[in-house]
C-alpha cells in the first residue's frame, strides 16, 4: 500500500473511532468458544476462542491453510464443528441451519466469489433482501398486494446500496460478465442488502490491484462508520489489516497463536515465527 | 417517452410485466392474433404457417401444443429456474389426469368416479399432483443433478405400474384401453346444462364457433393464465430464491434462503402445472391412457426446455411450439410435395420423394425399404438432432438466439 492510502485509511479509522470503544468490556456480539473442527484425520480448527464486540473491526490472519475460512464456515454453520460452542448475543447457534443464522443478522462474502452468476446485479442484491421480505409464493405468483408493494419497496432500498457501492452502471448486467473487482463489490452489496449486524468478509481484497484495494478499504470503513455494522475479516493483505483492524487474531495450523491490536500482534515473536519461519525452538516452547 | 423506451422514470414502471410501449403494443397484437387465429379472417388466414397446415386437425394440434406449454412452464419452474432436473414430469401429469378422472369421470362397474364439474376436477388435478410432489420432495431435495434425474425417473415407472394394479385400473381404466375422460364443459354442478359449452359446436356470445375452435380458445386462455403466473413467480421473491439455489446452493443458504422449503415449493408448483396439463391432455384425447404418461413424454419436456431456452418464461412456450409443430410441418410439407403435379414443386418433389429404392430424401412407401427414411422416422431423427444441436450450439435455446438478434439491432450499427 502506498503511503497515501495508509494515511487516508488511518485518518478514516481515527474518524471512525467507535462511539462505544471496542476495547471496552461490552457484551460480545459473537463469542467463539473453544471450537474444534476435524475432517477425518486433519484438524482444521483446534480449540480456537475469540470474541467480537459490537462495532468492532476484528481481523483474522494467518498463513494459507491456517483455518481462517473454516472459522467463517463454522460461524455460518456450513461446517459443523465437533466440539466447542458459538454464541450469538449469548445464545448458542451450534446446529442452527445456515439460513436461520443469516436471519439472526450474520451476512458474509466469500473468498472465491459466490455470486449467482446467471442473475443480474439487481437480482443478486434483491436476493440479499430475501430475509427482509415476507410475501409468500402465492402472493408472488398472483403479483398482488404485499408481493407487489414489497418488490417496489425493496427495489428502492437496493438502489441505496447500488449508490453506496458506486455500481450504478452495472445494474442490469448478468454478474458472470462483470470484471473481478466489480463482482467483489456486488458480493459486498449483496451481504449489505441483508442489513446484517455482523458482516464476515472473507479476503475482500484478494487478487485486487492497488486501486481496487483502496476502493474496498474505503467501502469497509464506510460500512462500519455509516452503517454501524460489526466486521469480522479474513485477509492476507497485511497492509490493509494493520491499517484498519481494531484487533487481530493470528492463526497457524488451526491454532490461535496471537491476539491483540495490530501493533501488539506485529511484535509477537510467535507471529514472526509463523510467518517467517524460525529455527528458534524456544519460541515454540513458550506456547 | 417513445423516443427513449429504456428510460424508466419510476420503479413502478420498471417493475411492470411489459415496461415499454413497444412491448405493450407488440404483445397485445400478438395475443389478439392468437385469439383470432382459428377464424377465417382475411389477413390472419394468409399467415404462411396457418395456410400450410390447412384446415385439417391443426387446431387440435395447436391445442395440444398449448397443453404442452402449460406442462413445460411447470417443468421450467423446477428445472430451468430451480435447477432441479426432473425426468418425472410425465408422472405428475399422469397423477393429475388420474385425479381428474376420479373426480370428474363417471362411476361404473369397473371404474370409480364422482362426476363432478370441471371447476372441481381441473384444480383438483393440479392439487393432487402438487400433494404427490410434496410427498416426493423430501427424498428429492436430498439428491441433486444426475441422481435427482434418476430418482424422478423411478417415479415414472412407479406410475405406470400403478396403472396396472387393481386400484389403478379402477381409476385409470383397463390397461392399454383406458377409460373415457370427462368433457371440458363448464357446469355449475354435475348434470346441469353447461354454462360454457366446449365440447360441441355452437354459439359463444354472438359468434358461431366450432368444437375445435372452442377447444383452442379454451386452451389458449388457460395457457396465458399459467404463463402469467409462471412469469410472476419467477420474478418474485420465490423466483429469485430458486435461481439462487440453482446457481450456488450453499451461498443461497448463507444468504438466508431456506433451501428445503424452496425446493419443496418448486416441486409443488411444478407438479401443479403438470397435473393440470395432464388432465387437459387427457381431455383433448377424450380418453385417459396411463401408458401415455411414460418416459418419452418426460424426455419430450426436457427437449422443449432445451430447445426453447430453460430458465426463461418465453422458452417453454417457444419450445412447445417447436417440438409439437415441427413434425406436423414436416408431414404437411411432405403431403404438399406429394400433391404437386407440375412446375417447380414437382421437380422438388421428384428430387426429395421416393417410394422405392431409388434416391430420395423422404420415403413415402407404406413400408420403408432400404436406407431411406419415412416421414415419421425423419421426425424422430430431427428431434434427436435438434436436441444435440441446441445443447452444443445454443444452450439458451431459441430464446437465446432471439436475445442475440435483439441485442444486435439494439446496438446497430455498432457491434459492441
Amino acid at each position: 500500500m502506498t503511503a497515501a492510502v495508509v494515511t487516508a485509511a488511518v485518518e478514516a479509522a481515527v474518524e471512525a473511532a467507535p462511539v462505544d470503544d471496542p476495547r471496552s468490556e461490552a457484551a460480545p456480539l459473537l463469542e467463539v468458544d473453544e471450537i474444534s473442527l476435524r475432517f477425518g484425520g486433519v484438524t482444521a480448527i483446534d480449540a480456537v476462542s475469540f470474541k467480537v464486540r459490537a462495532g468492532e473491526l476484528y481481523a483474522i490472519i494467518g498463513p494459507n491453510g491456517a483455518g481462517k475460512t473454516s472459522i467463517f464456515n463454522s460461524i455460518s454453520q456450513v461446517y459443523r464443528p465437533q466440539s466447542g460452542d458459538i454464541l450469538w448475543r449469548g445464545d448458542s447457534i451450534m446446529g442452527v441451519r445456515p439460513d436461520r443464522v443469516a436471519q439472526l443478522g450474520v451476512a458474509r462474502t466469500f473468498q472465491n466469489i459466490e455470486l449467482f452468476p446467471q442473475m443480474t446485479v439487481l437480482d443478486n442484491l434483491l436476493t440479499g433482501r430475501h430475509i427482509r421480505m415476507s410475501s409468500s409464493f402465492l402472493a408472488g405468483a398472483l403479483w398482488v398486494g404485499r408481493a407487489k408493494r414489497e418488490e417496489l419497496e425493496h427495489r428502492r432500498k437496493v438502489e441505496d446500496i447500488i449508490d453506496f457501492l458506486e455500481i450504478e452502471g452495472w445494474r442490469k448486467h448478468p454478474v458472470a460478465l462483470l470484471p473481478y473487482g466489480i463482482q467483489k463489490r456486488v458480493e459486498l452489496g449483496r451481504a449489505l442488502a441483508m442489513v446484517p449486524e455482523l458482516l464476515l468478509l472473507d479476503e475482500p481484497v484478494a487478487g485486487m490491484n492497488l486501486e481496487e484495494t483502496e476502493d474496498m478499504a474505503r467501502f469497509i470503513l464506510d460500512i462500519r462508520r455509516e452503517l454501524g455494522i460489526t466486521l469480522l475479516m479474513v485477509e492476507h493483505d497485511m497492509g490493509l489489516v494493520m491499517d484498519i483492524a481494531d484487533r487481530v487474531m493470528v492463526l497457524d495450523f488451526g491454532r490461535k497463536i496471537s491476539e491483540g491490536t495490530p501493533s501488539q500482534v506485529q511484535r509477537d515473536p510467535n507471529v514472526i515465527a509463523a510467518y517467517l519461519g524460525s529455527t528458534d525452538l524456544d519460541v515454540q516452547a513458550q506456547e | 417517452m417513445l423516443g427513449r423506451p429504456n428510460l424508466y422514470t419510476s420503479y413502478q414502471q420498471e417493475n411492470q410485466l411489459l415496461p415499454t410501449w413497444t412491448q405493450k403494443v407488440v404483445f397485445t397484437l400478438f395475443v389478439a392474433v392468437l385469439f383470432l387465429l382459428p377464424f377465417d379472417l382475411p389477413v390472419i388466414s394468409q399467415i404462411p404457417l396457418v395456410r400450410f397446415l390447412g384446415d385439417g386437425d391443426w387446431l387440435l394440434i395447436m391445442s395440444r401444443m398449448l397443453v404442452f406449454a402449460i406442462a413445460a412452464l411447470g417443468l421450467n419452474l423446477l428445472s430451468g429456474i430451480g435447477g432441479q432436473v426432473s425426468l418425472g414430469h410425465a408422472f405428475f401429469m399422469g397423477v393429475g389426469a388420474c385425479a381428474a378422472v376420479y373426480l370428474g369421470g363417471t362411476s361404473g362397474e369397473t371404474t370409480w368416479g364422482h362426476g363432478l364439474p370441471i371447476w372441481v376436477w381441473l384444480p383438483g388435478a393440479g392439487v393432487a399432483a402438487a400433494l404427490v410432489g410434496v410427498l416426493v420432495s423430501p427424498v428429492a431435495v436430498r439428491v441433486r443433478g444426475l441422481y435427482l434425474a434418476i430418482v424422478t425417473l423411478g417415479l415414472v415407472f412407479l406410475g405406470l405400474h400403478f396403472g396396472n394394479t387393481s386400484w389403478g385400473t379402477k381409476i385409470a381404466g383397463a390397461p392399454a384401453y383406458g377409460r373415457d375422460f370427462p368433457s371440458l364443459d363448464v357446469r355449475l354442478w354435475k348434470e346441469e346444462t353447461p354454462l360454457l359449452d366446449v365440447s360441441s359446436s355452437g354459439r359463444w356470445l354472438w359468434f358461431e364457433v366450432t368444437e375445435l375452435q372452442k377447444l383452442y380458445l379454451f386452451m389458449l386462455t388457460l395457457t396465458i393464465l399459467f404463463a402469467v403466473v409462471a412469469k410472476n413467480l419467477s420474478r418474485s421473491r420465490t423466483g429469485r430464491a430458486l435461481q439462487a439455489i440453482r446457481d450456488r446452493d450453499i451461498a443461497a443458504e448463507v444468504m438466508g434462503v431456506a433451501e428445503f422449503r424452496y425446493k419443496l415449493i418448486a416441486f409443488a408448483v411444478s407438479s401443479f402445472f403438470a397435473g393440470v396439463a395432464g388432465a387437459l391432455f387427457a381431455a383433448l384425447l377424450e380418453r385417459l391412457q396411463v401408458e401415455q404418461f411414460g418416459l418419452f413424454l418426460s424426455v419430450e419436456f426436457i427437449a422443449i426446455l432445451l430447445i426453447g431456452g430453460a430458465g426463461t418464461t418465453a422458452g417453454p412456450l417457444i419450445g412447445s411450439f417447436f417440438v409439437v409443430m415441427v413434425p406436423e410441418f414436416v408431414k404437411a410439407f411432405t403431403k404438399w410435395l406429394e400433391a404437386a403435379e407440375s412446375g417447380p414443386t414437382e421437380v422438388l418433389a421428384g428430387a426429395m420423394l421416393t417410394d422405392g429404392d431409388d434416391f430420395g430424401i423422404i420415403n413415402t412407401a407404406i413400408q420403408t425399404p432400404g436406407w431411406t427414411l419415412s416421414v415419421d422416422a425423419w421426425n424422430i431423427v430431427l428431434f434427436g438432432a435438434l436436441i444435440i444441436v441446441f445443447l452444443i450450439a445454443e444452450p439458451l435455446g431459441i430464446f437465446g438466439i432471439w436475445v442475440r438478434i435483439r441485442n444486435y439491432w439494439k446496438r446497430w450499427p455498432f457491434s459492441y
